[in-house]
């Protein structure tokens, strides 16, 4: 029944989004067109708002399949099981492609439904216009789902069991990552739907009022969106890196660029009643460019890690955006002279001259990801060779443009607004950049980041940094100048007086720090593979790794494998980190890399396999330097960007919601990079590595005496941490009494500690194998503690002068434990 | 298909053809005086 009302609501919906765009084009040639008082053109408003309420009755009645398990529908069926967790199922209606485009195609009515509803008052007589444009958008993506993608298609007979949500998708960032994304897709709908309003109606000057709130719901969805993406990708692709310039990664990140354009375009209309056909064509190139990104993931044309498989949408998002840019080309020509406007800048050095090539730039930079997208696969079908955009390809091509947009950053606030910026550059504004160009290329080379194209990148850096410190510091001294504030005070009197100037120099700041992560992770990569075997310490990139052990545990669809190892830099224990390796029932093997993040770096293992007794492992390790600073750029662009372009809303409940919501999603964003934990647990002071000074301890022994290992300085001493319950640990004890019986003539002590341990289990194994060294309970773990044990047995053989000279895991031989003795005896 | 689903989808339609039909039921007057009291509102709310 579910699907069958399912299709009926997405039929009615198609019928609808016809019947919507028909009327509002209709009410357009009515006499009384623009009014209140049209009714075909109030029809066509409630059939706009009716069909967002029709495509939410689909998403719900999709929702309402995956929550009560109606395996029935394919569609379920493909990306739900019974054992997923509710937030799982949640976010499966959004894993594969029926359920994403009908989740688009809802929010492309909302939003429709919104912009038509609350436009801004300078754009009202857009609005019939652009609802047809709207409108026609909802019912391309209606058909497109009905007809070709059906989220509800029924199975002929329903299985018991549905095949579960892919794996890679059991993230949290991938729960919201999709929906971020196609909220920003959808959201520069609006802009392109009113910028073609403005040109058919001939309003170009007052409709960048329209776009703003829509242009920055999509720049901070896509930007959070594509963030979350980059870290899911950190955090669970396991190949240590967050951006590998796909294809359908670029798709999300073009409309992003162009968006930032729009942003900066539609200020300068504002301010100077400029730069229409700018605003104009970015808004076209960024609706073109969601559709774009949607052919990428979904033609199968392009190649892609991302890619949906087996999908025929090409045709019709090919013909999409073919008659849309034809179309925004065709209207420009014809209403070109309703263009004409001061578009060119009076100077390029001055603060219209800046935002110009900043423009330019980001174009550019749009131009060549665009290119190298879809190059590969152009040249594969017109020349019958494929061109390879490797990633070193984009790094090139996009690192110098990047650097760029770095200095124009640091340029843009010493020009300022007017003349008065000579003055002040005489004053000594020139003082702070320079000594930033100069101090963060010096700092970076002290730690031994000394590469003369990231020394220069590093100034640049410093350089913007420093200027944009500067206007920070100016701003709160002038604030100063007027209020005896304290400077805390004027920092925030400066940002809420002047917010939109002080959030974009916040975004500014995001950027410079992103550049830091990039220079860092780019120019400074470090990996390795390595085998390294239980207890032995082995040196990789300046880090001890010493592997523990391996545990493995079943699930209802998978074994999971998680190897413990402890970190050291310079005899210093750090943490233990537990990369992990999951093989699902199906075969797929999913890797769940271990991370110790820090500011200078993050190291970064990964499990690839291990031997048969699990006494060897093989890790991935990589060192991703100055990454940390990536991600904190990333959360202050976010920050900044809500500052600086955030509408006054008009009823002052909904700015504290808008408020509520932006904190809620930087709150979410930083979660996922520093809440959770993975896979890094720290242990006390963590295992004593061979060389360092044992912990010492106080150990009350069976025979009622006590011994602390502090006094035994000048002896060799063997300590065994075993159980009377653990069958390897009694397999050893005879080996141990026969070393121990060799050796009593020596200064060599033995001690055993019990670990978890009853004193009757104990006594019992002593005397069963006539054990006659010194034994002692360790009560509450405490010693176990101390040297971190993995399990028993265990033994650790400390030097006569209190260092730890050996250590093994698992039992031990007579043989080796004497070989040891006899080696650190010679030594000594 | 079942009758549960027929009359469900009866009830959606009419629903939503009522809602999308409305401002033709409306007398031209009601029209005028809903569209002054939209205008005054958006008045006050500046």
């Amino acid at each position: 029944m579910l699907g069958e009302i399912g299709t009926y609501l997405l039929t009615l919906a198609l019928t609808l989004a016809a019947y919507a765009t028909g009327a509002a084009l209709f009410s357009l040639h009515r006499p009384d067109k623009f009014s209140e008082t049209c009714q075909v053109w109030q029809s066509a408003r409630n059939a706009t708002y009716a069909l967002a309420g029709l495509l939410g009755g689909a998403l719900a009645v999709l929702l309402a399949g995956f929550l009560s398990n109606r395996f029935e529908l394919r569609y379920v069926a493909l990306h739900s099981a019974t054992f997923m967790p509710g937030y799982l199922k949640i976010s499966a209606l959004w894993a594969g492609q029926e359920g994403s485009l009908l989740l688009w195609g809802c929010l492309q009515a909302l939003f429709a439904a919104l912009a038509v509803r609350y436009p801004a008052e300078k754009a009202r007589p857009l609005v019939p216009w652009a609802a047809v444009f709207l409108n026609l958008i909802t019912a391309f993506f209606v058909a497109v789902i009905r007809f070709q993608l059906n989220p509800f298609t029924l199975l002929l007979s329903a299985p018991l069991e549905g095949q579960g949500l892919n794996p890679l998708l059991r993230h949290p960032g991938m729960i919201f990552h999709p929906p971020a994304l196609y909220v920003g897709f959808v959201a520069l709908a609006i802009p392109f739907a009113f910028g073609m309003a403005a040109l058919l109606t001939r309003c170009v000057a007052g409709w960048t009022a329209a776009l703003r709130p829509w242009v920055l719901l999509a720049w901070l969805s896509l930007g959070a969106g594509l963030l979350l993406g980059m870290r899911w990708a950190y955090d669970v692709l396991g190949w240590g890196g967050y951006w590998a310039w796909d294809p359908v990664e670029n798709a999300g990140l073009l409309p992003w660029l162009t968006a930032t354009a729009l942003l900066h375009a539609a200020v300068m209309q504002d301010e100077r009643h400029g730069f229409h056909l700018w605003n104009l064509l970015l808004a076209t190139a960024s609706f073109a460019l969601t559709l774009f990104g949607t052919f990428a993931t979904r033609s199968g044309l392009i190649e892609s890690v991302h890619a949906f498989s087996d999908s025929n949408l090409g045709g019709a998002f090919l013909a999409a955006i073919a008659v849309t840019l034809g179309g925004a080309a065709l209207l420009l020509y014809v209403r070109r002279d309703a263009l004409a406007s001061g578009d060119s800048p009076a100077s390029l050095l001055s603060r219209q001259g800046m935002f110009f090539l900043t423009l330019v730039l980001l174009v550019t930079l749009t131009a060549s990801i665009l290119i190298g997208s879809v190059l590969p696969t152009l040249t594969e079908v017109l020349l019958g060779q494929r061109f390879a955009a490797t990633p070193e390809w984009f790094d090139g091509v996009t690192g110098p443009q990047l650097a760029a947009l770095v200095l124009l950053m640091g340029i843009c606030p010493l020009l300022g607004q007017t003349a008065a910026a000579l003055p002040r550059l005489r004053r000594g504004g020139w003082i702070a950049p320079l000594a930033g160009a100069g101090i963060v290329p010096l700092i970076a080379a002290l730690l031994s980041l000394r590469q003369p194209v990231s020394l220069l990148g590093f100034a640049l850096v410093g350089l913007a940094g420093a200027a944009t410190l500067a206007e920070f510091i100016e701003g709160v001294r002038r604030q100063r100048a007027h209020t005896p504030d304290a400077p805390l005070n004027a920092l925030w009197q400066v940002f809420r007086q002047q917010r939109r100037k002080y959030g974009g120099y916040l975004v500014h700041s995001g950027v410079i720090l992103m550049a830091v992560g990039i220079i860092g992770t780019r120019l400074y990569p470090f990996s390795q593979d390595i085998s390294l075997t239980q207890g032995h310490p082995a040196q990789v990139g300046g880090y001890t790794l010493v592997y523990e052990e391996l545990h493995r545990e079943g699930r209802e669809d998978s074994m999971a494998f998680r190897a413990n190892i402890s970190i050291y830099s310079e005899q210093t224990y750090l943490a233990t980190l537990q990369p992990q390796l999951d093989i699902y029932h199906t075969g797929q093997r999913v890797t769940t890399p271990a991370l110790r993040s820090a500011l200078g770096e993050d190291l970064y293992l990964v499990l690839a396999g291990w031997n048969s007794d699990g006494s060897v492992a093989t890790v991935k390790v990589m060192r991703n330097v100055l990454i940390a600073y990536l991600w904190l750029g990333g959360l202050v662009l976010l920050a900044g960007g809500m500052l600086a372009f955030w509408p006054r809303l008009r009823h002052p409940g909904w700015n504290a919601a808008a408020l509520a919501g932006g904190l809620l999603l930087l709150a979410i964003s930083a979660w996922a990079m520093w809440g959770a934990s993975h896979g890094a647990v720290v242990n006390g002071a963590g295992r004593p590595l061979v060389g360092q000074p044992a912990p010492d301890f106080r150990l009350a022994l069976l025979d009622g005496d006590t011994l602390t290992l502090r006094d035994l300085r000048g002896e060799i001493v063997v300590l065994n941490f075993w159980g009377s319950w653990c069958p390897p640990c009694q397999e050893e004890l005879p080996d141990l009494q026969q070393v121990w019986e060799a050796y009593q003539a020596q200064p060599v002590r033995f001690i055993g500690i019990a670990y978890k341990d009853t004193r009757a289990g104990v006594e019992r194994a002593l005397a069963e194998y006539g054990i006659t060294y010194p034994v002692g309970l360790d009560t509450g773990e405490r010693i176990a503690g101390q040297y971190d044990i993995t399990g028993v047995p265990e033994t650790y053989i400390i030097a006569a002068d209190g260092t730890l000279a050996y250590r093994h895991i698992g039992p031990l031989t007579a043989e080796t434990l004497a070989a040891e003795l006899d080696a650190l005896a010679v030594h000594e | 298909m079942s009758w549960g689903t027929w009359l469900f989808g009866a009830a959606v339609s009419v629903v939503v053809i009522a809602y999308v039909a409305r401002p033709f039921r409306r007398d031209a007057l009601d029209v005028r005086i809903e569209a002054w009291i939209a205008a005054t509102r958006r008045e006050s709310d500046r």
